[in-house]
């Protein structure tokens, strides 16, 4: 198994811009009441990764209870709404259609130059060292059509298929049409062994019901298929040092939020050999400085305050190389290879 | 799965040992019998049947030799085995000499059907493979030059090895270690046709090299630099190759003591600004890799050569010789005979 450690120059605010997002983040929570807190069904569950029954409370975010397990430290979301009520939330809410028009569009570029165009490298990277034949792809879940369009773009894959996308795509751009679209989650897919390669793009944070989806994953890719993944982790820095207060951690756009260990036990159970983990994130730090710059009185541990306080922004670089190196930056990626 | 198949190793020192973990975990493969003149070694029990004489293993019911015994005896014991109709594994260097590997080849050529391979492991290090990845995707444009340090600390007692005798080993470090660099600088770039070379005994005296300092040029113009010694005295290995775009820095080595330190894949991407805001300090991308997989896939290369028919073109008989012709000029050219 291996690990990345990446430097570059972007900064949290070129891809989470403060007041799109707290708009954002005030709409999802009035949907999170409408959709999930009155009349809609919900239910308790076990540890996601490792379905160890024993938890500890986590925090309260919008009204539901996230929990933290006590065997692998993964964070979830218990009692949960149904997938059915999340693919509901996700179709029409007023937060999704703020993030498609607004936000999205606002970083679009950037996101773009600096996430999308890099990840589709690394697939086609990969796919070269491990599987050089691989030519069908699909890219499930999806929430991120310029990851698409990308993908497309880079003509290197005979058969591009986008599998239950959870976003309005725009079918007239001129990449998208060159895909096999199929509206329909995987977990009712009938056809098996026919993706060579998968991407699972912040996808596994949204599922309600993860041992179904991970067993319908296990069945479209043949043996020896990649599955490539980001999510973010709860081991990571900027999660652990700000909790609850994580303007990362909310539901439904992280119903889940798996550690590493978790994520290994979890794909391990489901037949997966682990190439890559990587947590090469390049903002922790810089998100724990924000959010102790706009609110001071935050309580954080001594150690992070006085980093923040006496440090500049190279130490702030080099412990941030530390976590990527050490698999502790909240930003995680891995490439997940289905048993032979 | 069709019957496994059946595996002797001649020579259980370090290497042997190595392989024989390598038989253990191949599903493919079945560990018949090990030869060793040594035998009983102290404190090593193989779990199989041992044997003093390499004919009495070769001869028995086996498909592969694994001959990983000292440089002056491995041609002896590979042309038996392809003669008594073996495939053969066999340690890098062959031989001593560009005689021996000359000699190797006809026994293959008289023995076509059988499967003949090099260890020139460091091809199936995970580092060089994602390099040769990337160099061969032209994203970081074409090789301008390559730039390679491999070395040894040097420690106690490490002139009496037999590495440094002459009549077993035939060459000092550079046909030792220095041969993996040489193997690699031609993965990347072919073969060179100008060959420069500075051969020093500064410290140990063993009448073999301690010490080469290589420069190759080939037809495209691509210039590679060798520095292989035994007088770093920290264990090293870092191969640099400059390419048009950028750079890509494969450092340290898994190993089994993992004394060359963790391997690491640095990819950085050439500045393009005006030279005056260049800070020389590029994005960088660093791949960190936990589990040597060189040991196992190079033998599953080697396997499915066997089982498939196929030819072998990874390490095969022709690098072989290439390398020995290349080390046999590199000392040529500072006038060394051994």
């Amino acid at each position: 198994m291996k690990t990345i450690v990446q430097y570059d120059d972007i900064r949290e605010v070129e891809l989470k811009p403060s007041t799109p997002l707290n708009t954002y983040l005030k709409l999802t929570q009035e949907d999170v009441k409408a959709y999930f807190l009155e009349g809609a069904e919900l239910s308790d569950c076990n540890c996601p990764a490792c379905l160890t029954g024993e938890s500890n409370e986590g925090f309260v975010k919008f009204g539901l209870h996230y929990r933290e397990c006590a065997s692998c430290k993964t964070l979830y979301l218990s009692p949960r709404p149904e997938e059915a009520t999340i693919d509901e939330y996700y179709r029409s809410s007023k937060a999704r259609r703020f993030w498609e028009e607004q936000l999205s569009t606002a970083t679009g570029a950037k996101r773009r130059e600096k996430l999308f165009k890099p990840r589709v490298q690394w697939i086609i990277e990969t796919i070269e060292e491990y599987l050089p034949s691989a030519r069908r792809f699909a890219s499930i879940n999806t929430i991120h059509q310029p990851f698409l369009e990308e993908l497309i773009e880079s003509n290197y894959f005979k058969e591009i298929t986008i599998l239950n996308p959870k976003i309005k795509l725009n079918r007239l751009n001129s990449q998208i049409k060159k895909a096999k679209l199929v509206e329909q989650p995987i977990a009712s897919l009938d056809r098996v062994n026919f993706a060579q390669g998968v991407s699972l793009f912040e996808v596994i944070d949204r599922l309600s019901d993860v041992e179904t989806f991970c067993q319908a994953l296990g069945r479209i890719l043949v043996p020896g298929g990649l599955c490539f993944l980001t999510t973010v982790s709860i081991s990571g820095f900027d999660l652990q040092v700000l909790w609850d207060k994580s303007n990362s951690i909310f539901p439904p756009d992280r119903i889940n939020v798996f550690s590493t260990e978790g994520l290994l036990t979890l794909f391990e159970r489901h037949g997966f050999d682990c190439i890559e983990l990587s947590t090469p994130g390049l903002l922790d730090v810089e998100i724990v400085a924000n959010a102790y710059k706009e609110n001071p009185s935050l309580v954080l541990p001594r150690f992070v305050k006085y980093l923040l306080e006496k440090r500049d922004i190279n130490a702030y670089r080099s412990f941030q190389e530390f976590l990527q190196l050490n698999r502790l930056s909240s930003f995680t990626r891995a490439v997940l290879r289905k048993k032979e | 799965m069709g019957r496994k198949l059946k595996a002797g190793i001649v020579g259980y020192g370090y290497m042997g040992q190595i392989r024989k973990a390598v038989i253990d975990e191949h599903p493919d493969l079945e560990l018949a019998g090990i030869c060793d003149v040594n035998l009983p070694l102290a404190g090593l029990n193989p779990g199989c049947e041992t044997l003093k004489q390499y004919p009495d293993l070769v001869n028995r019911d086996i498909d592969i030799v694994f001959v990983c015994t000292p440089n002056a005896y491995s041609p002896e014991i590979v042309i038996y085995s392809l003669n008594h109709g073996k495939h053969v594994f066999c340690e890098k260097p062959p031989g001593c000499s560009v005689k021996d590997i000359k000699d190797i080849i006809e026994a293959e050529k008289a023995n076509k059907r059988l499967k003949l391979m090099f260890g020139f492991n460091h091809r199936y290090h995970p580092g060089i493979k994602e390099a040769k990845v990337l160099a061969d995707s032209d994203r970081l444009g074409k090789i301008l030059c390559l730039r390679g340090v491999y070395g040894k600390s040097g420690g106690l007692s490490f002139e009496k090895s037999w590495r440094n005798k002459k009549e077993i080993s035939g060459g000092g470090i550079l046909l030792d270690q220095g041969i993996h660099m040489l193997d690699l600088f031609r993965l990347f770039c072919g073969d060179f046709q100008e060959v420069k070379g500075l051969i020093t005994d500064s410290y140990w005296n063993t009448e073999l090299e301690d010490n080469a300092f290589v420069l190759l040029r080939n037809n495209k113009g691509q210039v590679a630099m060798l520095h292989s010694s035994a007088t770093l005295w920290k264990h090293t290995f870092r191969l640099e190759i400059f390419l048009e775009k950028g750079y890509l820095t494969v450092s340290g080595l898994l190993s089994k003591t993992g004394s060359y330190g963790r391997e690491t894949l640095i990819v950085g991407k050439r500045q393009f600004e005006d030279e005056t805001f260049a800070l020389g300090n590029p994005r960088e991308e660093i791949t960190y890799f936990d589990r040597d997989i060189s040991w196992l896939s190079e033998v599953s290369d080697f396997v499915d050569c066997i089982q498939n028919d196929k030819p072998v073109t990874n390490s095969s008989s022709e690098d072989a010789l290439k390398i020995m012709e290349l080390i046999d000029r590199i000392y040529q050219d500072d006038n060394i005979k051994y």
